[in-house]
């Protein structure tokens, strides 16, 4: 069985329980949800569960803690699901032996001097002046929950409290309730919801990602919910005149102020589904070549559509990239997959800084940890690595980040963090600096509770050096 | 026995050459045979330990023989599969290696072919080649026996054999896509059990696969046979054997009359414990029963908390029923074995007490199925010298045929019974210390009480030994003082030293008590459950120091006169924290230990073992024993052989094996390249400095592609560089400044490798390791 779909299995089963169970919504109602909360319209069913005293908190932030001086508008996050191994990509082993590296111990260099990265990587190590290196990320957690969990929230995982991600934050923070009026909900994941935790947390489903489902890739990009399976838009209208001729009660009440309410957020719905939204997630209104230097895969055209949405405003798009659970095959699913990242990513950080969103968008590249460094070779993995949370790597461009640095160090072998430990929070905490949010600000909870966005440095015992002031 | 003369068909890998190094000449004679059987992975081939995954089917009759499947890795070349235990022979019939992609396009290409001329033929028309046919004829096939007598085959034999091989939902899991065929000859007179197959091949010994010598008809699933199948019904008793196959469901029919008792107990996760690749990390088998009409009668998903289910069935009526066995979210793969006893068979449920005093055979009452006994005498001696607890088990052999295994515990100190009532603070049953007292959790919220008068100061440890006898109690002792504040407690307790287990669910908690006073202990079950079933031993007393011992691996194949690393594990318990002196336990006469201690503040440590300069024809049972001061006793433990085995991606588990089988195999003609110069005295090794070790070389100086490292140093120890002397080398050990402590003391294993290069196909050039073996362990103290 694989570790993999059993587990999606059972996550996705968790998700749907969380929806169907605890707040009764559809992907559909959620996204409706999030139109609502454009379009002003209150849905006194939802906010009564947490999006009211969220929003009347969040009010409060303003006064609460001052704001901090936004460098960057957006962050694109390229979720590495599974735990990508940092020896074969940002943080090369080549002396450590054949039992680390395996067949891939020829690092390459990069535009930068000093700077190598993995063999797999000679497009991204052209673009190694746009990124940082984080090489001493460290929580010593080595479960895909909790690790994600972890690297997500910033918080330890355990306790009565499920946080928030980074991503439902920034939606928070920069969202509707902060003068974002984008018809695009503010936080979007391309494609499948990561699963495997909440992201809202307690903030609850008004600030959980909108997960577009389909493939960008494909001929068309259907969007679940916005651009519907198998229909055109001419039959979408119809419907829509069909449903508006069936509608007796509106008839009988011209001028309902809740009803206009209703027709203004129906209007934005279809807004979305048939004018710039559905624009927006075309992919084909790119050049062939654009679309090419991406790479044709759903990953690339996934950062090609990541562009597009952070070009449009939205806030926060993480791209859920999986596969990376490497226990068997790793290297052959290092050759094939590797390839396919390096040209995504590489395209992805030329496009932003040739359209000159690369200064105010930052590119968050990692997973949830790392992978064994020392390659094992036993049956059943025959050549695996398994999952490794002591010490990894992340990497960070853009949105007010330095390229072309690398930020403390594993040892020899890629197993300890030698010098300058980065913590999650420590990561999460500078991204959020440079999107003007103050770490200190209250975050809104169930219990009314004194809880800032992120806990104090060190919290869980993890290592750590603070924020990435030398990059920032 | 019929073997391929070189295993390589069309596709497959030429040999490589050898082409250069110093021991070249001598590694030709010795180790070519070793080499043809390693395969390169990256720039180091790696050593390729043979593995066994399975063995279907899992088990056969006495007086019986039979032929089975043993799925594994790395078994190409195998000269010999052992079984442990007396009365089992096995011959070697064939290795079956995977089909490779061609091989399997090939075949696909001929079955399609062969389908459609059936088809044809069916209808009565001419064969057609499909509109995009290649006109060029169908490739060779190689000999391979899946692909045999093809054109005999019928058309459902060729669609089960396309499903074989294609199957969608099957993934490739190289670990179990080897198989070696064997016949399986079980003596008329050999003993019921379960036994242990090891493989043999050049390059090593496996890991123990479990097999069944059992006294019951055997019956092999026979494809199809879901639920509506049309299966032939059979008598009982029988033990039913299958593979559960990706989505796959087997069942059986059987006949069976109103009155009879029938017992189905299945084995899936005792074949196979664990599953280092899958979530649950076994097969989890079901087991349902339906009647003619198809229509369930009886379900079980376990039996308490073991994985594998048992159901007592009493059949409505005369009549064919039909029990049915999957997975329990449908999973499946080759190693989804099972084996399945059904009849009127004797099961025991229950015993009471769970254990008695040493010293002395007592008695226990008896419950369960089909039992012809109420109560039993039980064999009351600990195991070893000193030993102060044992947990046994045992099983019956009755008319009504073998029990299944019961466990209960030994123990010197006094025991007394639960006394009701005794489910209130105020009845709280009175106890004097040291005790073992038995007691049932007798109803569902049901919570018993005991007293002991304890002094400021006293160190009281609080103990429950129920799920780790097969009692199906979950649980929870509190420790309260006078006053009612709770002064200790405990829910789960992890014992290592059990590894089979994965909820540890008896309690233990060890308190100092704050105050003279009356102390109440307070044991109940955390799910709530209970019964005359959930029974348990509450131990209250001092602290008793103690240790277990544990080693891997439990297979290993040693040339003669080389040494072998083995790692000996010391589970520490009750404070325990001094040395063990390990050493071996009646072994044959050229074996020997070397390293043979676990100091104080190690909780494992390498030894390397010595085995005799003769070849031995099978393997060798071997016994380690480790003994040890605890308190004023000495106290004596067994050194239990395991293997270290992962669950569910995560979870490690020393799995006990039932014998050390050590396979000691014709010396290699290549000289030792190494000896170690005997030291008088544990090597001191100054902290942040370096320590030296003499050897002596085979030729005077180091061959330059001769390797020493360290096993399982520790973290901070390595060497820092060989220097040549006039007889051999000197080897500089360091340990690095801050990284161990001074008195840290452990074993130095230097481990001998021998680097070659060997050039294949396309120009190629591939580098070989070949382990030479250790050299006799070195113990080792850091020093200021």
């Amino acid at each position: 069985m694989n570790e993999h779909d059993a587990e999606m299995e059972r996550v996705e089963g968790e998700e749907q329980s969380l929806l169907g169970g605890a707040y009764g919504m559809s992907r559909r109602t959620a996204l409706r949800l999030m139109l609502l909360g454009a379009a002003g319209v209150g849905l006194s069913r939802f906010e009564g569960v947490w999006a009211q005293p969220a929003k009347a908190a969040a009010g409060k932030v303003a006064t609460a803690v001052a704001p901090l001086p936004a460098r960057a508008k957006a962050i694109i996050q390229i979720w590495m699901w599974g735990g990508p191994c940092h020896i074969d990509t940002f943080d090369p082993k080549p002396d450590a032996g054949s039992d680390y590296c395996g067949p891939l111990n020829k690092p390459i260099a990069t535009n930068v001097d000093g700077i190598r990265v993995g063999e797999l990587l000679p497009l991204l190590a052209q673009q190694a002046d746009k990124y940082s290196i984080l090489r001493g990320m460290t929580h010593g957690i080595n479960s895909h929950e909790t690790a994600a969990y972890m690297v997500q929230t910033g918080r330890t995982p355990g306790g009565s409290l499920v946080y928030p991600c980074a991503g439902a934050v920034v939606s928070l923070m920069k969202g509707y309730d902060h003068g974002y009026t984008g018809l695009i909900p503010p936080y979007i994941v391309l494609t499948r919801p990561q699963g495997r935790f909440s992201e809202a947390g307690f903030l609850g489903p008004k600030y959980k990602p909108f997960a577009t489902g389909g493939d960008p890739n494909s001929r068309r990009f259907e969007v679940e919910g916005v651009v519907a399976a198998g229909m055109t838009d001419e039959r979408q209208r119809q419907r829509r005149e069909l449903m508006h001729s069936l509608d007796a009660l509106g008839a009988a009440m011209p001028g309902n102020a809740q009803f206009a309410k209703l027709d203004q957020t129906e209007e934005k719905a279809y807004d979305l589904i048939l004018g710039d939204g559905a624009k927006l997630f075309d992919l084909g209104q790119e050049p062939a070549e654009m679309r090419e230097r991406y790479g044709r895969n759903t990953f690339g055209q996934s950062c090609l559509m990541a562009r597009r949405l952070v070009e449009s405003g939205v806030p926060y798009v993480t791209i859920n990239y999986g596969g990376w659970d490497t226990h068997k095959q790793h290297f052959e699913i290092m050759r094939r997959k590797l390839p396919e990242m390096d040209k995504g990513m590489a395209a992805l950080l030329t496009d932003l800084s040739e359209r000159k969103l690369l200064d105010t968008t930052i590119v968050w590249w990692g997973g949830e940890f790392g992978r064994t460094p020392k390659v094992d070779y036993q049956a059943p993995w025959n050549g695996g690595r398994s999952h490794y949370g002591k010490c990894f790597c992340h990497v960070v461009g853009g949105g007010g980040f330095k390229g072309g640095h690398v930020v403390g160090a594993s040892d020899a072998k890629g197993e300890n963090v030698a010098s300058r430990p980065v913590s999650p929070q420590d990561l999460i905490g500078s991204m959020y600096e440079l999107m003007g949010i103050n770490p200190a600000s209250p975050l809104p909870n169930p219990r009314g509770m004194d809880i800032q966005l992120l806990p104090p440095a060190g919290e869980g015992g993890i290592k750590s050096d603070g924020p990435l002031r030398e990059i920032m | 026995m019929r073997r391929r003369e070189s295993g390589m068909g069309n596709g497959e890998r030429r040999r490589p050459a050898v082409v250069r190094q110093p021991y070249a000449v001598a590694l030709r004679g010795a180790l070519l045979p070793v080499l043809v059987a390693l395969v390169a992975t990256g720039a180091w081939a790696q050593v390729r330990t043979p593995y066994g995954g399975y063995v279907y089917p899992a088990g056969a009759r006495q007086g019986t023989t039979a032929q089975v499947e043993l799925g594994g890795q790395n078994l190409q070349g195998v000269l010999a599969v052992h079984v442990s235990g007396e009365g089992v022979q096995t011959k070697v019939v064939e290795y079956v290696r995977p089909l490779n992609k061609k091989q399997l396009r090939d075949a696909g290409q001929h079955i399609q072919a062969l389908m459609r001329k059936h088809w044809s033929e069916l209808a009565g028309r001419p064969v057609q080649a499909p509109p995009n046919a290649n006109k060029e004829p169908l490739p060779e096939l190689p000999d391979h026996p899946l692909l045999r007598g093809l054109e005999k085959k019928s058309i459902k034999e060729l669609d089960d054999l396309r499903l074989k091989l294609f199957d969608p939902k099957a993934q490739p899991n190289a670990q179990i896509a080897e198989t070696v065929v064997l016949q399986v000859t079980v003596a008329q007179g050999a003993p019921l059990g379960m036994r242990e197959l090891r493989v043999q091949t050049p390059i090593g010994l496996s890991n123990p696969v479990r097999f069944e010598v059992s006294g019951l008809p055997e019956v092999a699933e026979q494809e199809p046979n879901a639920l509506d199948s049309p299966v032939q019904a059979v008598d009982l008793p029988a033990a039913f054997n299958g593979q559960i196959r990706p989505g796959d469901t087997d069942c059986f029919r059987f006949r069976a009359t109103k009155g009879q008792k029938l017992v189905m107990t299945t084995q899936a996760r005792s074949l196979v414990p664990y599953l280092a690749d899958a979530v649950p990390g076994w097969f989890q088998a079901t087991l349902a029963v339906y009647d003619a009409q198809g229509k369930e009668l009886a379900f079980d998903d376990d039996y308490r908390f073991n994985p594998d289910p048992v159901l007592r069935f009493d059949p409505p009526a005369d009549g064919e029923y039909v029990v049915e066995i999957r997975d329990a979210i449908y999973r499946g793969r080759e190693d989804f074995v099972y084996r399945l006893s059904v009849g009127e068979l004797p099961f025991v449920t229950r015993i009471y007490p769970l254990g008695g005093k040493a010293g002395a055979p007592f008695n226990v009452a008896l419950w369960g199925w089909n039992l012809p006994v109420s109560s039993v005498t039980l064999e009351g001696q600990t195991d070893t010298q000193g030993a102060q607890e044992s947990l046994k088990e045992v099983a019956w052999q009755w008319a009504q045929g073998p029990s299944n295994r019961v466990q209960y515990a030994v123990d010197t100190l006094p025991e007394a019974l639960e006394v009701e009532p005794n489910d209130e603070a105020a009845d709280a049953q009175k106890v004097t210390l040291p005790v073992i007292v038995n007691g049932r959790v007798m109803k569902a919220g049901d919570v018993d009480f005991y007293r002991f008068e304890g002094n400021a100061g006293e160190e009281v440890v609080a103990e429950i030994t129920a799920r780790r006898v097969g009692s199906p109690l979950d649980s929870l002792v509190r420790v309260r003082d006078a006053a009612g504040q709770v002064v200790a407690v405990n829910d789960d307790h992890e014992d290592p030293s059990r590894g089979l287990m994965t909820h540890h669910a008896d309690s233990y908690v060890t308190v100092r008590l704050p105050k003279k006073g009356t102390y109440t202990v307070q044991v109940l079950d955390t799910q709530q459950h209970g019964g005359e079933d959930y029974g348990y031993r509450l131990r209250l007393s001092g602290p008793r120091p103690d240790f277990a011992l544990r080693m891997t691996p439990s297979s290993l194949l040693v040339p003669a006169g080389r040494l072998t690393p083995l790692c000996v594990h010391v589970l520490r318990k009750e404070g325990f924290a001094g040395e063990v002196e390990v050493g071996l336990s009646g072994a044959p006469a050229g074996f020997s230990l070397t390293g043979g201690r676990i100091p104080a503040g190690r909780d494992k440590v390498w030894m390397a073992l010595a085995v005799p300069a003769q070849a031995v024809g099978k393997p060798v049972a071997i016994r380690l024993e480790g003994k040890a001061k605890c308190g004023e006793t000495v106290v004596t433990r067994p050194v239990v052989p395991t293997e270290d085995m992962m669950q569910a991606f995560a979870y490690q588990h020393l799995v006990p094996s039932q014998e050390l089988a050590v396979m000691v195999t014709q010396p290699l003609r290549m000289l030792p390249p190494v000896e170690l110069v005997t030291l008088a005295e544990p090597l001191k090794v100054p902290a942040g400095g370096v320590a030296k070790v003499e050897l002596n070389t085979l030729r005077g100086g180091m061959p330059p592609n001769l390797k020493l490292e360290l096993k399982g140093a520790p973290e901070g120890l390595s060497i820092k560089g060989i220097a040549p002397t006039a007889t051999g080398a000197t080897l500089m050990v360091e340990a690095k400044a801050g990284a161990l402590k001074p008195g840290y003391a452990d074993n130095l294993l230097i481990e001998t490798i021998v680097e070659m290069e060997a050039r294949g196909g396309q120009g190629r050039t591939q580098k070989w390791r070949v382990a030479a073996g250790v050299l006799p362990a070195i113990p080792f103290e850091i020093v200021k």
